[in-house]
């Protein structure tokens, strides 16, 4: 196919990407040019359950109602059509399954329709991937925090390799699930700041909290039960709130500081929808001065789930000389780890 | 308890000691008392926490790890010997090990991996056996010096006899290996898995069975999302 081989040739051009993200709650549809402006098209949609429990399977319902709509929307954004794209990257995993599948389903009928290479993305590298691009951080020790993640890693031989993580809840989880069992939420997040940070202010630090840094891991379990616990009995919310917060940023931000001591990287990066928090970003920074590491937090809108990120370390992987996968070999991982992926472009920052 | 006179001693001391570098929590120096070198370990409140938990943090550190060295100098397994400390200043002062850290050793090949792994795990088999968990026994933790092997750094470690918290010992071994000396892991591991057993004794293939445990039951998983708190987060 005469048009295939020269929108795919390259050397010439502009390589442009049109990826697909479906992990968790946010469907998104990212296209992204690898010369500027880079970013051509973001499209999200969130799923937002009217109340209470969440099921996978409502997500991957909602995500296959508006799927088609938000590749469509996306393409109408970026003024381009299908025959103008290189390829079509997906983020495989990790995840939940069914929303998962709708994302694989969409970009493996988009690929075989449209003959263009699929590229499968690990949806943490592609965290990593977008931070490094806003932050130009070459070999950063990496900090990744969301809902279900909180992970220490940094490259070695081929692979960003894991250095610390959680024993047992994620950040974002903590904070959430004391939100919520305290009252605070739902919303979870009220004119950009989250209900623990609103309560926080004015809060005072108590002493009695526990405080969990094993290595480079922690530990948040004991800290939740402590937490609510102390409201049951009564202690002002504010502090509560305050205590907790103190110590979960404190505690994720000293594994961090353990890992750049160990490895004397110089350079530190947060990604993930947690990364998304003032509090948060402004002891990675007192952290890093301190080290003398470089760190440039990450504009907000990118910290958490997008398809930009998505395209991003597609082209990535399709530059490094990643062909693509057959669409019946487009098979979604739940537990893909990050520390999995041969990331054959580092050092290359996206863009690059 | 410190008399005033040791207080301004040390002082002195301190005035007149060169950095020699920073650690995970700490700024070390070097000092001579006469010929003799001793190192200067402080321990800074960090700047990125409130100030009282980041005192407390200091204290608490710098008392466990100066009462634990103790106990490691009377047992007689390798590692500096600890002179003096000052708990509220976050000050140790130890024994000068002048060599490199077993993490630079490796880099720069100056140790053989089979010998330096089996070495430490010797080590760390001799502190459990005493009834101690290290709580970060890193490569950066460990100095060579003509070949002799020396255990650091006990600000994490804990009193304890528990399988849990030993296999805990393990498992961060066994994945800062992974990350950070990725070529020669394979072999740094299972010599110090050797040289673990050999020291601790029948004890330890329980230890280490509970070590892979932990990551195949996936406590140790890198991603783990649950469905209902990924609303703001996602
Ligand atoms: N007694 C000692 N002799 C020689 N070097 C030391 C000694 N103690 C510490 N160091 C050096 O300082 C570094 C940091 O010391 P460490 O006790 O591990 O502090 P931290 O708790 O800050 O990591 C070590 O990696 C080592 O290079
Ligand atoms: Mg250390």
């Amino acid at each position: 196919m005469a048009t295939a081989a020269t929108r795919n040739s390259s050397g010439r051009g502009s390589v442009i990407a049109l990826g697909i993200e479906s992990t968790a709650h946010t469907f998104g549809v990212g296209i992204v040019s690898d010369r500027k402006p880079y970013i051509l098209a973001d499209i999200r949609y969130k799923y937002m359950p009217s109340r209470g429990g969440i099921l996978p399977r409502e997500v991957a319902q909602y995500f296959s109602t508006i799927a088609g709509r938000a590749v469509r929307e996306a393409l109408d954004e970026a003024g381009l059509g299908i025959q103008d794209l290189s390829l079509i990257a997906v983020a495989l995993g990790p995840g939940m399954g069914p929303a998962l599948r709708i994302g694989a389903t969409v970009a493996r009928a988009l690929s075989a329709a449209y003959d263009l290479p699929l590229i499968p993305v690990n949806h943490g590298i592609a965290h990593i991937e977008i931070a490094r691009f806003f932050s130009k951080a070459r070999d950063p020790v990496i900090l990744y925090v969301s809902g279900g993640t909180t992970v220490i890693a940094t490259y070695s031989y081929g692979r960003y390799r894991i250095f610390g993580e959680t024993l047992d809840i994620a950040l974002g989880n903590l904070l959430d699930t004391f939100a919520r069992e305290a009252g605070l939420a739902p919303p979870y997040i009220v004119k950009g700041e989250h209900v623990v940070d609103l309560c926080a202010k004015g809060g005072r630090f108590l002493r009695d909290f526990p405080y969990t840094v094993k290595g480079q891991d922690v530990s948040y379990s004991g800290l939740l039960t402590k937490a609510l616990r102390s409201l049951a009995r009564g202690v002002d919310i504010r502090d509560v709130c305050y205590t907790l917060r103190e110590i979960a940023f404190s505690s994720a931000i000293e594994v961090t500081e353990r890992c750049l001591a160990h490895t004397r990287k110089h350079e530190v990066i947060l990604t993930g929808g947690v990364a998304a928090n003032p509090v948060l970003n402004d002891k990675a920074l007192r952290m890093s001065k301190l080290h003398q590491a470089g760190f440039q937090p990450i504009p907000r809108k990118y910290a958490g789930d997008n398809g930009v990120m998505i395209a991003m370390a597609g082209i990535l992987a399709f530059k490094s000389g990643l062909v693509g996968v057959k669409p019946e070999d487009a098979i979604i991982n739940q537990r893909w780890r990050l520390d999995r992926v041969d990331v054959a472009w580092f050092p290359k920052i996206f863009g690059e | 308890m410190v008399s005033e006179d040791l207080r301004r001693i040390i002082s002195r001391i301190t005035s007149r000691a060169r950095i020699l570098g920073v650690g995970a929590e700490s700024v070390l120096l070097v000092a001579k008392i006469n010929n003799y070198k001793i190192i200067l370990k402080f321990r800074k409140m960090k700047p990125y926490m409130d100030p009282e938990l980041a005192k407390s943090l200091t204290i608490l550190r710098t008392i466990k790890e100066s009462k634990i060295i103790a106990i490691i100098n009377k047992n007689r397994i390798p590692s500096p010997r600890i002179l003096f400390s000052l708990p509220k200043t976050g000050l140790i002062g130890m024994e000068y090990i002048e060599g490199t850290t077993l993490k630079e050793a490796l880099e720069r090949e100056l140790v053989d991996p089979r010998t330096a792994g089996r070495v430490a795990g010797e080590i760390i088999g001799r502190v459990h056996s005493i009834g101690i968990v290290h709580g970060d026994p890193t490569t950066s933790n460990y100095i060579v010096k003509n070949n002799n092997y020396y255990l650091i750094d006990y600000g994490l470690s804990e009193f304890s006899d528990r399988l849990e918290d030993r296999a805990v010992d393990i498992h961060l071994f066994r994945r800062a290996t992974l990350a950070t000396h990725a070529k020669y892991a394979g072999i740094l591991i299972e010599s110090f898995l050797d040289g673990y057993r050999a020291a601790l004794g029948e004890p330890a293939d329980k230890v280490i069975e509970r070590a892979s445990k932990l990551e195949l039951m996936g406590r140790y998983v890198a991603e783990r999302r649950t469905v209902w708190s990924k609303q703001n987060y996602s």
